[in-house]
């Protein structure tokens, strides 16, 4: 411990302090009254006495300017660094819009949607190659059918072939019998005859024409299958394409996303820091009042110090023991004081640290280029998948329109073949009921008995060709109702994907319009922060003015203590200035401070014209200052509490370590009768 | 999913093609529309089928089954969309519900869960899969 011995007097006058101008010209007032008191025959310790009483006011003044200072500094930089908090706010705000639409986390998001319409678009290409694949399945199913249908349609032939010799032979038996009898075998011999004649020539028209058909569906189906592997590779190249694309684009997305996300953790890190300054600038809230009461008992002492009649030993001992518990009460206030400095101090460092790096950041994240024709591409191959789903539909269309003639001739031949096939059963059936009836018609029973049994066994083979017929004609039917039915659904689907598609492109042109014109903004508010920080700060004193005052004021009461000390012996005891002391001490209780406290808080409640502060986006309305303002003193309350009072255990430097959160036992000599010291 | 409610089925489908996927939407779309779903909320239901009923199509190895239903619980109206298949299944579930990191476009079963209301998946290997998904009507119907 150093306590300096030198008169104040001579102290002051080479002061190294650059604590004011103000206590260099209090100086010169103060030597003009120590001379005056001098001429008028005081002695020397009633003029240091007066001196000391003048310094002890304007230090007292200095202490309470100071603090007053810090305030107005508190609520200028308050009001700075809340503008900083807010802007910050605004920055996440738009960091947090470029991640929701960059990440694509919504509902809607643009690449999801693109990439989903893209898949609901593919869905709709390769059911219709199934389709397509049911059709050549079908079609080459009706080309072994017509095989058969030619090898059923021989045997016909071959079947109907006796007939005309059979009906020669009916016209050589007839003619053996008389007119009227050789005339009607005549006529069914005809009848026969041009019947087969006319089932021979029809069904061979019918199956030119069937294979006249096939040929045609053949020749559709083949150009399918060629246009179905240049659609395989259009339709899986753009795929690929897009979704190369759309990855492309969305790990660019995610790039910006995750600037972003880095300069939003920066920007995080901002906040923490102007938060933390704002609460170490709050230290002058707690001190404020210390001081305060640090400054009356300036005044009680200086009162003694006035008073002409006062003794020398007891004032001194009363001086010597206040200044004591004085140094001690500012001691504590300025550890808080510096220690909030540091605090400061740091927090000011590292805001302008990381307030830089979220400027780098920021521009990282304006510099992000998305490739502006990775959307239109993607638009575009959309597009490209639309119409290529046109044509499928459109191809259907056509096979749906080729199997319909095919269709038809296969009923028709059906049809006609049996009509046909009844017209030879009749024939042969009446030849054999005019056998019957003709005289000595023996053989015409044979022949005519004969033509019945060819004529059923043509039914039957008509039937069995019908039969074919029928079913390969009912094949293609639901072939063409299958593929009907794949159309309608395929128009419907084309007209929503459409509509998707429009709606795709447009959200991708907004995604492609929104997101650099958002990353330039958030570059820019980054960039007017990181300007905005620097005028912030530049109004900060605090830590200098607390280095400054606290040198000064501490100097100035181990100055008091010392002078207190001089004339003090260790066996002398004052009685009258330990009844002051206690007096002193008496004033200072729970009910004056919370009476002090009631009377700091009134400004503050009732002034509505005060700034209001608000904490990091939640404006503080006046009930909240108050609370704050109050949490502050009772914070200084309870510190006050858990101030260490033994002062010879305890080293005094200038700058103290930090306050001890634990009750001393010599504040417990004190009792509850003694709140500050 | 509360087992005290009413589900009334509207449509069974079987899933085994792809148009059958092409059928599922079809039919979804034709019954959120009969329920006044909004347009936004059917482009989404449609895409959500779409997923689901194309990872059967796809992924499963066997044929599914698609049944839409509704629900009736407090005199709200829900639709309910059950997608099952008797497959190959899948191991914990739960892993193909995490959001894609970059490069991927985080669709397919996380892309759907974000298009629904409510959404459940139920697989284990060689036991196939069940998705059940709801959507409400809280849009206003434009």
């Amino acid at each position: 411990m150093r306590w300096s011995n030198q008169n104040p007097l001579r102290e002051r006058a080479d002061c190294p302090s650059s604590a004011s101008q103000v206590f260099l010209t209090g100086w010169r007032g103060l030597g003009a009254r120590v001379w005056s008191l001098a001429k008028i025959g005081k002695s020397a310790s009633s003029r240091e006495a007066i001196v000391w009483a003048s310094r002890l006011n304007e230090e007292k003044d200095f202490l309470l300017s100071m603090v007053r200072g810090m305030e107005a500094e508190f609520l200028t930089t308050g009001r700075g660094l809340m503008d900083l908090a807010r802007q910050l706010s605004d920055i996440q705000k738009e960091c947090q819009s470029l991640t929701d639409l960059t990440l694509g986390q919504t509902q809607d998001a643009a690449v999801q949607f693109a990439f989903q319409l893209l898949k609901k678009s593919e869905d709709l290409v390769l059911a219709s190659y199934d389709q397509y694949d049911h059709v050549f399945t079908t079609f080459a199913e009706l080309q072994h059918r017509l095989t058969q249908l030619a090898n059923q349609h021989r045997d016909l032939m071959r079947v109907l072939l006796p007939l005309n010799f059979i009906t020669t032979s009916v016209r050589i038996e007839a003619s053996r019998h008389p007119q009227e009898v050789q005339e009607v075998f005549f006529t069914l011999a005809a009848t026969v005859n041009q019947t087969v004649k006319d089932v021979r020539v029809t069904l061979e028209r019918q199956f030119e024409e069937l294979a006249a058909s096939q040929q045609m569906v053949e020749k559709l189906v083949a150009q399918v299958s060629t246009s179905i592997e240049q659609h395989r590779k259009t339709v899986s190249g753009t795929l690929a394409n897009n979704r190369s694309q759309l990855r492309a684009l969305s790990q660019e997305l995610f790039r910006a996303s995750a600037g972003a996300c880095g300069l939003s953790q920066f920007n995080q890190a901002v906040t923490r820091h102007i938060h933390g300054i704002i609460l170490a600038q709050q230290c002058q809230d707690i001190t404020r009042q210390k001081i305060e009461h640090v400054g009356e008992a300036m005044d009680e002492m200086r009162t003694h110090l006035d008073h002409p009649n006062s003794p020398d030993a007891e004032t001194h001992q009363f001086i010597f023991q206040a200044a004591q518990i004085q140094l001690r009460q500012t001691q504590n206030v300025f550890d808080e004081l510096n220690c909030a400095a540091d605090s400061l101090k740091s927090g000011i460092h590292s805001l302008r640290t990381d307030a830089g790096a979220a400027a780098d950041a920021s521009v990282k994240v304006g510099g992000t280029l998305l490739d502006a024709n990775i959307a239109g591409e993607c638009k575009a191959g959309i597009g490209k998948i639309l119409t290529i789903i046109q044509e499928t539909v459109q191809t259907t269309n056509d096979i749906i329109t080729a199997f319909k003639p095919l269709q038809a001739r296969f009923l028709n031949c059906t049809h006609e073949a049996t009509v046909l096939a009844n017209d030879v059963r009749h024939a042969a059936l009446n030849a054999q009921v005019f056998a019957i009836h003709a005289a000595d018609g023996a053989t015409l029973e044979v022949l005519a008995g004969n033509m019945r049994m060819i004529s059923d066994e043509t039914m039957l083979q008509v039937n069995q060709l019908g039969s074919a017929l029928q079913a390969t004609a009912d094949m293609v039917s639901n072939l063409r109702q299958r593929l009907k039915d794949f159309q309608e659904l395929s128009y419907i689907e084309q007209e929503v994907l459409a509509e998707e598609s429009a709606l795709s492109q447009k959200m991708l042109s907004e995604l492609e319009g929104a997101i650099p014109i958002l990353m330039q903004r958030i570059a820019q508010q980054q960039e007017a922060f990181a300007q905005s920080v620097e005028g912030a700060l530049v109004k900060v004193q605090f830590p200098v003015t607390v280095a400054e005052a606290n040198s000064r004021a501490i100097g100035f009461f181990k100055d008091v203590v010392t002078w207190g000390g001089e004339g003090v012996s260790d066996s002398q005891t004052e009685t009258g200035a330990l009844q002051k002391i206690e007096r002193l001490k008496s004033k200072y209780t729970m009910a004056s401070e919370r009476h002090t406290h009631a009377t700091a808080l009134q400004p503050a409640s009732a002034s509505a014209s005060q700034p209001l502060i608000e904490l990091f986006g939640e404006p503080v309305q006046p009930s909240n200052v108050e609370i704050l303002v109050l949490t502050s003193t009772q914070k200084a309350e309870t510190a006050d509490h858990a101030i260490d009072f033994n002062l010879s255990e305890r080293p005094i430097t200038a700058s103290t370590a930090s306050i001890t959160a634990t009750k001393s036992s010599a504040s417990s000599d004190l009792g509850d009768n003694v709140e500050l010291f | 999913m509360n087992d005290n409610i009413i589900w009334v089925e509207v449509a069974r489908l079987p899933i085994a093609k792809m148009q059958d996927v092409l059928l599922a939407r079809f039919i979804g779309r034709d019954e959120a529309t009969k329920m006044d779903f909004s347009p936004a909320v059917l482009t989404r239901l449609v895409t959500a089928i779409s997923e689901i009923t194309r990872n059967v199509v796809q992924h499963a190895g066997a044929s599914g089954v698609l049944k839409i239903g509704q629900i009736i619980e407090e005199g709200q109206y829900r639709l309910r969309i059950i997608v099952s298949d008797q497959g190959k299944g899948i191991d914990h579930p739960e892993r193909f519900l995490e959001d894609g990191k970059a490069g991927t476009l985080g669709s397919g079963l996380p892309g759907t869960r974000r298009l629904v209301d409510q959404f459940h998946i139920e697989s284990a290997p060689g036991t196939g899969t069940t998705v059940t998904m709801e959507f409400r009507k809280t849009e206003v119907t434009t």
